[in-house]
């Protein structure tokens, strides 16, 4: 257990060092990860550091992913944070509260191009979230936050057979 | 009959009163009037538009840095349009507990500092986002009087950089309007943009 805890106290420290990485990207790369995915249930989170609502539900993301690793969910941070902001808000919010999975930044100005190619369904408000099955099929898509219930219940539901 | 209608108004009142938004409403809704404060105290309504020929409802805020982004632009458009008969008509319609920021006195402040040359309503009730779906800030729709009645004939983004005014190409906004202008029907009146998402009361 000591051990473990220092592996652990390890991990944590090597992360607030090094910091999470975030790849800035654009939308055609972003559709490409989600084209490869292998994972039963990738869960991507819309978000951003100036979002209130986000920020209070990332936490709910952060256990209910890190709780259904074993089964095949992964998680996807999409933060929407301008790329200029990336070293002065991103990192240093991803250093206090590191996220179970990978973190990337779009850097992109018109929602017009690609909202609707994430869901049709999508006004565009943050946050949302997009539940996508292996190769990038869209399983289920929610704009607006989720309390950790409902996000359980959602993931829950995906892995169901 | 009398029963059934009543039990139809018991169900609007609920949507209504339970705070969260509706569909969000799209080109050719008729659009819902509203009669809210403004920050100079005095009541404003939709239909006092009417003598125009629209009106650009902008639901907004002080708070969200994409309202923030669009503020000079919106104030330019305003400026220009006003005088072709489509003015805007800010709304506010977030909870103020959950974000002080924007608070009826912060408004006022806002308003001031930046100069707004047009209405910035406050929607306490939230009753007017909901009943037009809005669901962030900033969150357009054109409105056209049409036989005195408005019509909502655009909906969407202001134009195609949110971060910098500089570098917009296309003007999604702007084009509506000189086609509505122009009696024409706008080539593009729905476009979806990125924004902060609309604080509705918690239930």
């Amino acid at each position: 257990m000591k051990r473990f805890g220092g592996v652990l106290v390890g991990v944590l420290l090597g992360q607030a060092l090094l910091g999470q990485s975030v790849q800035v990207l654009k939308y055609e790369a972003l559709a490409d990860t989600l084209a490869h995915s292998q994972a039963r249930v990738l869960v991507v989170n819309f978000w951003a550091t100036w979002c209130k609502p986000c920020l209070a539900e990332l936490p709910h993301f952060a256990r209910v992913v890190s709780a259904n690793e074993s089964k095949g969910v992964a998680g996807l941070f999409v933060t929407l944070d301008w790329a200029e902001n990336l070293e002065t808000a991103v990192k240093p919010y991803l250093a206090k509260k590191p996220l179970p999975g990978t973190v990337v930044l779009l850097d992109e100005v018109d929602g017009n191009r690609w909202l609707g190619k994430v869901a049709e369904a999508w006004t565009g408000a943050i946050p949302a979230t997009a539940f996508y099955g292996p190769g990038g099929t869209l399983l289920k898509f929610h704009e607006g936050a989720l309390t950790e219930a409902e996000l359980e219940q959602i993931v829950a539901e995906l892995l169901a057979p | 009959m009398k029963r059934s209608l009543a039990v139809l108004a018991l169900g609007l009142l609920v949507a209504f009163s339970s705070g969260g938004p509706g569909p969000e409403l799209k080109p050719g809704a008729p659009a819902p009037d509203f009669t809210l404060k403004n920050i100079d105290g005095k009541m404003v309504s939709l239909q006092d538009f009417a003598s125009g020929k629209g009106a650009i409802v902008t639901f907004t805020c002080n708070h969200c840095p994409y309202a923030k982004a669009y503020e000079d632009r919106l104030i330019a458009i305003d400026k220009k349009y006003k005088v072709l008969g489509y003015p805007v008509v800010a709304i506010n319609p977030n909870d103020v507990a959950q974000e002080p920021t924007d608070s009826y006195e912060n408004m006022q402040k806002r308003a001031q500092e930046k100069g707004f040359t047009f209405p910035y309503l406050i929607d306490e009730t939230q009753a007017i986002a909901a009943s037009y779906g809005a669901t962030r800030t900033p969150h357009l729709f054109v409105v056209r009087f049409e036989g005195g009645k408005g019509v909502i004939r655009y909906v969407g983004a202001i134009d195609d950089n949110s971060k910098d005014a500089a570098a917009v190409s296309k003007t999604y906004l702007a084009d509506a309007l000189d086609a509505l202008i122009a009696e024409k029907t706008p080539g593009l009146d729905y476009t979806k943009a990125v924004g902060c998402t609309i604080k509705w009361r918690e239930q």
